[in-house]
């Protein structure tokens, strides 16, 4: 039985050498973008334009220029996108226009944001999420990208294949490959539709939704950057590209919940968070 | 005996095959031995927590108070079962009696991560670090609590402290404190079932230190699905006792 053992582990040493010189060195290379210790936070939650030439996001109607908290001095305005951009279906279109109205006459002082009110930010609605940073774990066959708000986890299976089946979910079914060594592509589709936008515009979208995320760190490392296509005909005339940015930060993941003082303490008609009308279990 | 060697022996080559195999890089680290990761399904659901010997809660008197008043509180609505209602995370050790599956990621280097399907949550246990200090865990008491952890042979054994008092320990509303401190030992008892048995330190709310000890399949054919209060989530009725109401 020893012998057995033995020759049996010689046999491995030798297949092992063996199969690490025959190792393409492409596959070996990923991007870095997993570490306990750093974390990348997002510069902002808008759309970034798209290198010119091809048609960028959904911005504010322009009778309602939007001014963020980090925009400098001046009123602070709600986002009223322009449900006028010919890109948009007119359902779509017809939509965003009763959501703007919602807004505008105050019914809802504050619209719908996803995960201001501990809902998913859904595929790419997630990746604006700001303030607090997100995380990775990479395995030879998964990724998952972990949100330290609320502990929001998406996973991509390094797999070249979508399942027949896909039963809709909000982050959708993910599948991921690595390009040149230093991009991680991720394509997504299977993603529901019930309050899911694909920004903080309130753009909607239907089950045809196929999102495609392209995620580079910059050379230094200390930036990383993801151009997102959002194609889905039955809302959009044509294609959507979209950028975001992240900074690495020093920031061990903490605990942040978000159900706990999230009640709508100033009777702003926030929309409600999730609860459970019973337990689950 | 000698049998059970060669398994090890041949189990330690296929294994060194798998790495030879796969692609390496800083992200990944070292391939970590022992592996526990994997996705996990408990087949046993209990409302009320089983500490192992038998027998009730060794509760000290403030315990009992606190229990009876979580007790009456859920039954008359007083006192609300947030991680039910709102979905703010189980703490320990009751998030160790969940009914739905939950995955052990090795990674990234220095963290075994723990992700529940329940509400997504999270643990990072630290491996390359030591428990923080008083001051950062009562500054920062989180509902999961703060873990580290190291392994001992093939067992992983995960400690931790800076729990809030927000959770239950289990669904009946039996109580913990601030104070509480857990060991968990996590170990594979074959090559598909998994084991934690967890040990619980609240001198406040229990007069001396009682274990648990949960079992779950090794399924690594499940996907771990998104999860939102509220909404239909998968079924769990192949869990005894994990009906809904």
């Amino acid at each position: 039985m020893l012998k057995s053992a033995l020759l049996c582990a010689g046999i491995g040493v030798w297949a092992m050498n063996t199969l690490a010189s025959a190792q393409a060195p492409a596959r070996d290379r990923v991007p870095d973008l997993a570490s306990t210790t750093f974390a990348w936070v997002a510069v902002g939650a808008d759309w970034l334009e798209p290198p010119k030439g091809v048609r960028g996001p959904i911005r504010n109607d322009p009778d309602h220029p939007y001014h963020g908290n980090l925009d400098g001095p001046g009123q602070v305005t709600l986002r009223i996108g322009n449900y006028k951009d010919p890109v948009l279906k007119p359902w779509a279109s017809a939509q965003m226009l009763a959501s703007n109205e919602e807004a505008l006459s105050g019914k809802r002082a504050v619209p719908f944001a996803a995960q201001a009110r501990c809902y998913p930010g859904g595929v790419p609605g997630q990746l604006l999420f700001p303030a607090e940073p997100f995380y990775f774990i990479q395995t030879p066959k998964q990724v998952w990208m972990i949100w330290q708000r609320d502990h929001m986890v998406r996973r991509v299976y390094l797999t070249d294949k979508h399942s027949n089946n896909v039963k809709p979910s909000w982050f959708g079914e993910s599948i991921g490959h690595y390009e040149n060594g230093d991009t991680l592509v991720i394509d997504t589709i299977g993603l529901s539709t019930k309050n899911s936008y694909i920004d903080n515009y309130r753009t909607p979208h239907t089950a045809k939704l196929h999102v495609v995320e392209r995620l580079k760190p910059s050379a230094d490392g200390r930036t990383l950057e993801a151009l997102v296509t959002v194609e889905d005909p039955d809302t959009f005339n044509e294609p959507l590209h979209m950028v975001q940015r992240w900074r690495k930060v020093e920031n061990p993941v903490l605990e942040t919940v978000c159900a706990e003082n999230n009640f709508d303490y100033f009777n702003q008609n926030l929309f409600p968070i999730p609860e459970a009308a019973k337990p689950d279990f | 005996m000698e049998d059970l060697r060669v398994g090890v022996f041949a189990g330690s080559v296929l294994a060194v095959l798998i790495a030879a195999f796969l692609p390496s890089g800083p992200a990944y680290g070292a391939q970590a031995k022992p592996d526990v990761s994997g996705i996990y399904w408990a087949t046993q659901y209990n409302a009320k927590i089983q500490i192992v010997g038998g027998g009730e809660l060794p509760l000290t008197a403030t315990g009992k108070a606190a229990y009876d008043k979580n007790i009456a509180g859920l039954k008359d609505g007083s006192v609300t079962d947030a991680a039910r209602k709102y979905c703010v995370p189980d703490g320990l050790p009751r998030v160790l009696a969940t009914p739905y599956p939950f995955e052990i990621i090795q990674g990234p280097p220095g963290q075994i991560t723990m992700i529940y399907e329940l509400n997504h949550q999270i643990r990072a246990i630290k491996m390359d670090k030591p428990m923080p200090g008083e001051k950062e865990l009562i500054s920062f008491p989180f509902y999961n609590g703060h873990s580290v952890g190291h392994f001992e042979g093939e067992t992983l054994v995960v400690e931790s402290a800076g729990f809030n008092e927000k959770t239950f320990v289990d669904a009946t509303g039996a109580p913990h404190s601030d104070e509480m401190r857990t060991v968990e030992r996590i170990r594979k008892i074959s090559p598909t079932q998994l084991e934690i048995v967890v040990t619980v330190h609240d001198p406040q709310y229990y007069s001396r230190d009682w274990q648990a000890r949960f079992v779950y399949n090794q399924r690594n054919d499940v996907r771990i699905d998104d999860y939102l209060c509220g909404e239909e989530h998968r079924d769990i009725s192949s869990v005894r006792g994990g009906r809904r109401p």
